[in-house]
């Protein structure tokens, strides 16, 4: 199979909406407002963190806030010159920083962080574990979600070989991002 | 990607002319490196070790610290392998390639020559050959992965004789219906040179030369 | 009724590097226009991370609500119309509006052989 057609291609991996369990967005918000708008969100890799936090961004700026985005990983764990561009110019109660990635950030660059961000309209980072601000949402997976997800980007194809998603599941310990990648493979040989 | 790029590692003279490929890395650098590793990591694990071992001389035997212990001496032992690998494959052969032209396109012929230094003697097969290989990278979590998939492969030489090994010529010609070189950010087409010489009871000879393929030359127009 | 076009002269779609590229845009908006921009670019499918380039750009200001304008570019030497397992680059036309950034797009194959090159295919017979 050719790369562009392929269902578990990343473009389409990125255009997956998160599914929230529980709240909607509309409580979501709320919640946030009620938390003094410095919250995170937590879970495992491959659990959608991520995916639900540009899903923030693209809400914030529909209510006219200004996003600050940053994405820390073990290949760049550090603002670099990327924070600077923003110090010069301060935060503002407009100005909404999402920080994805912070357990990259030692406790002083941490603090500095929190120290940069005090003037800011509001603080959302993403954790593998909860701890550095309260819990706003706790993304979780299970074999129903990966399942939906299987249907939902390859529904309509004829697949290769068998897959069970619940044996997916547990293979990739709930890691849904790793599953649907094994999926890539598995069309690309097909 | 600029038409005409250098190749890595290369040598030559004006645009066109023959092109020498050389090893990129350092097999001393290499050995010096395994060296420091091993003598830090074994330098820190020692003084556990020695612990350890005055302990039970005394009849003290730690069980936890010695069940603790056994992944690091385990990764300092295979430091110290790995070091004698690496020192070991300073003596072996050194192959310079050169092919006859610097500006390589797909579907032109290129004539390829090879020549060892050293104790070319030693290698009992000797295999040249050219990939072409898919990159793809992708963020895994907070890391990024590489996938690699070779699309093609095409053997330039594969040889027992001394004669052939020590030095020889082939013609290599990329596939016409390929692809060149491409490179972004996270996605690259990469070819290689890849040079295998099997040493019996010794580090075999296998070094990696990346070049630079051009698009085809125009074709005419359409008449 | 809202209407961004983009066609190539004789639905020519596949092209040889170094060939013209020839072809017009039309347009059918309501809202007063600032720019609109005809590009041609590539951009990678597949497993890894999506990379993409804008090759060249016709830019017409201050156009009226409605019209249509032609466009020309030369099919670039590189990177050809490719697929195989991991990575496709897709060369492609498009439309850009401001400010409001409507867009129409049309893929394209730039390669040598008019047809996109799969990566692993045997090679044609002589």
């Amino acid at each position: 199979m050719k790369a562009r057609n392929n269902p578990f291609a990343t473009w389409r991996l990125e255009q997956l909406q998160y599914r929230l369990d529980g709240p909607d967005w509309n409580e979501l918000l709320g919640r946030f407002d009620r938390l003094g708008r410095r919250a995170a969100l937590v879970g495992v890799h491959g659990s959608g963190k991520t995916t639900l936090l540009d899903e923030f961004a693209a809400r914030f700026r529909q209510q006219g806030m200004h996003v600050c985005s940053f994405r820390l990983t073990q290949d760049e764990p550090d603002f670099g010159k990327t924070l600077d561009g923003v110090k010069s110019s301060g935060l503002g109660r407009n100005d909404i920083v999402l920080l994805d990635g912070a357990e990259q950030l030692n406790r002083s660059r941490w603090q500095k962080f929190l120290q940069f961000t005090g003037s800011a309209g509001g603080v959302l980072i993403t954790m593998h574990r909860a701890g550095r601000l309260p819990t706003l949402y706790e993304c979780r997976t299970n074999p129903r979600l990966l399942a939906s997800l299987m249907e939902e980007l390859a529904g309509g194809f004829e697949w290769p070989a068998a897959r069970n998603a619940a044996e997916l599941f547990h293979k990739h310990r709930g890691n849904v991002r790793e599953a649907l990648r094994e999926l890539y493979d598995v069309f690309a040989e097909g | 990607m600029h038409d005409g790029a250098d190749n890595m590692g290369a040598t030559g003279g004006n645009d066109n002319g023959p092109l020498v490929l050389r090893a990129s890395y350092s097999r001393l650098g290499k050995a010096i490196g395994s060296f420091l590793f091993a003598g830090f990591w074994n330098g820190i694990v020692s003084i556990f070790v020695f612990h350890l071992i005055r302990g039970a001389m005394r009849g003290a035997f730690e069980w936890l610290l010695a069940i603790f212990l056994i992944p690091f001496v385990l990764i300092g032992l295979g430091a110290i392998v790995f070091f004698i690998h690496s020192l070991l494959g300073i003596f072996a052969p050194r192959v310079v390639i050169t092919l006859s032209a610097r500006r390589i396109r797909l579907g032109d012929p290129v004539e390829l020559n090879w020549e060892f230094t050293g104790r070319v003697q030693v290698i009992e097969k000797l295999n040249i050959c050219l990939e072409g290989c898919e990159e793809a990278s992708y963020r895994r979590g907070t890391s990024t992965a590489t996938d690699r998939h070779i699309f093609a492969r095409v053997q330039l030489i594969t040889s027992s004789d001394l004669n052939d090994i020590r030095s020889g010529h082939t013609r290599l010609q990329l596939p016409s219906n390929s692809v060149p070189t491409f490179t972004a950010r996270s996605n690259k087409i990469v070819w290689n040179l890849r040079v295998n010489g099997v040493i019996r009871r010794f580090p075999d000879v296998a070094d990696t030369f990346p070049i630079n393929v051009l698009p085809a030359a125009p074709m005419e127009a359409d008449a | 009724m809202n209407e961004i076009r983009i066609g190539t002269k004789d639905e020519q779609t596949a092209f040889r590097p170094g060939e013209l590229i020839e072809g017009a845009i039309g347009w059918n908006l309501p809202e007063e226009l600032r720019a609109i921009e005809v590009r041609l670019g590539w951009q990678t499918r597949g497993k890894g991370t999506e990379d993409a380039e804008t090759v060249n750009e016709i830019k017409f200001d201050d156009p009226p609500a409605q019209g249509a304008r032609p466009f020309q570019f030369v099919a670039p030497d590189q990177p050809y119309s490719f697929s195989g397992k991991l990575i496709s680059v897709i060369w492609f036309l498009e439309v850009r509006v401001r400010p409001k950034g409507a867009t129409a797009r049309k893929d394209i194959i730039i390669a040598p052989t008019r047809q996109e090159v799969i990566l692993g295919a045997p090679a044609p017979s002589e």
